[in-house]
Order: C-alpha cells, then sequence, then structure tokens
C-alpha cells in the first residue's frame, strides 16, 4: 500500500511539473512525461516479480511446458509495453509513430503465439490421423 | 522509486528555459538554441539510462 502512495504522489508531481514545463517550452515536459513512465515501469515491474514466480510455481505443478507459458507472459508483456509507448508518441502528437509502434507489438506478438499454434496444429493433425 | 530524478529533469528544464528567455533577449538566438539543445542531449541521457535498466529487468524477469 505504500509503494501505491508513493506511485501516486510521484504521478501528480510528475504531472505538475509537465504542466509548468509546457507553458515554459515543450522540449522537457515530455522528457519528463518519459521519465516518470519509466520509473512508474520500473516500480511495477519490480512489484511484479512475485507474481510472475507464483505462476511458475503454478505451472511446475500443474506439469506444464515452460514452452507453454513462456510465450503467454512473453505476449503480455509486449502488449502492455506497446501500450506504454503507443501512448507516448501520441503524447508527443506523433500519431503515425504511436500506429506503427501497435502495429510492430502486434507482429511481436503474433511471432511469439507462433509456436503455440504450430504445436496445436501438429496435436490436431495427429488426432486426425487416428 | 527514484523521484529526485523528476524534480532534477523540472529544475533543469526550468533554468534552461529562464536562460532561453535571458539569452534571447539579449540578441542571442543561436546561443540560446545551442543551450536547449545540449540541455536536452543531457537529460536524454539520463532518461535513456533509466530505459535501458528497465529493459534489462524486464528481460531478466520474463527470461527474453
Amino acid at each position: 500500500m505504500e509503494g501505491f502512495v508513493r506511485v501516486l504522489a510521484v504521478t501528480v508531481t510528475a504531472v505538475i511539473a509537465t504542466a509548468i514545463l509546457k507553458r515554459m517550452g515543450g522540449e522537457f515536459a515530455a522528457v519528463l512525461a518519459l521519465c516518470c513512465v519509466c520509473l512508474l515501469g520500473t516500480f511495477a515491474v519490480r512489484t511484479a516479480a512475485p507474481v510472475v514466480e507464483v505462476i511458475e510455481r503454478l505451472e511446475t505443478l500443474s506439469g506444464l511446458s515452460p514452452a507453454v507459458l513462456g510465450p503467454v507472459l512473453k505476449a503480455a508483456l509486449v502488449g502492455i509495453l506497446t501500450g506504454i509507448a503507443s501512448a507516448v508518441c501520441a503524447d508527443g502528437g506523433q500519431n503515425g509513430m504511436a500506429k506503427a509502434v501497435e502495429l510492430c507489438g502486434t507482429v511481436m506478438a503474433l511471432c511469439l503465439a507462433a509456436p503455440l499454434i504450430s504445436a496445436v496444429l501438429e496435436l490436431l493433425e495427429s488426432l486426425m490421423e487416428k | 522509486m527514484d523521484v529526485d530524478l523528476i524534480f532534477k529533469i523540472a529544475a533543469v528544464g526550468i533554468i534552461v528555459s529562464i536562460l532561453n528567455q535571458v539569452l534571447v533577449r539579449s540578441g542571442r538566438e543561436e546561443q540560446a538554441t545551442m543551450t536547449t539543445i545540449a540541455a536536452l542531449v543531457v537529460v536524454l541521457m539520463i532518461v535513456v539510462q533509466k530505459i535501458a535498466d528497465l529493459f534489462s529487468l524486464v528481460k531478466s524477469l520474463f527470461q527474453f
């Protein structure tokens, strides 16, 4: 809970500082916003470490292959990072770049899911042969 | 969480904008632009380091 309060405090401070910097000239406001995003992202990833450990433990207990759960986690992470990067680009007024980042994120998620899709196809083929 | 970094960037931004105003008013537009660019580069170097830290953390945690 203390960490969350700190997150709120940092965000409000950064918003106020960004508003001040925007009035004085816009260059540093974008950098400050990017820095705030980076700090909050680092905090979120550090906080999520125990959750990932729990997921890995569940994976071991259920006897699932790491090849199954790994791409799912990675695709989720790619989606989150893509959303953040796209929002940062849109904040900077670069909607074209934001769309390009979203496209790259989608392609990356598809690439990560490709082994899973091929595994499903192999399973279906083996079932059809039987 | 490194809150000081936000204050540091805000302070640099305010100081640079004041410097920019002073230099522009005294007729040194080129120097004002160069000052702004130099400060931006310095701040960007700090932020890029933080971004690299974030990505290395993500890589280690999610085993990319």
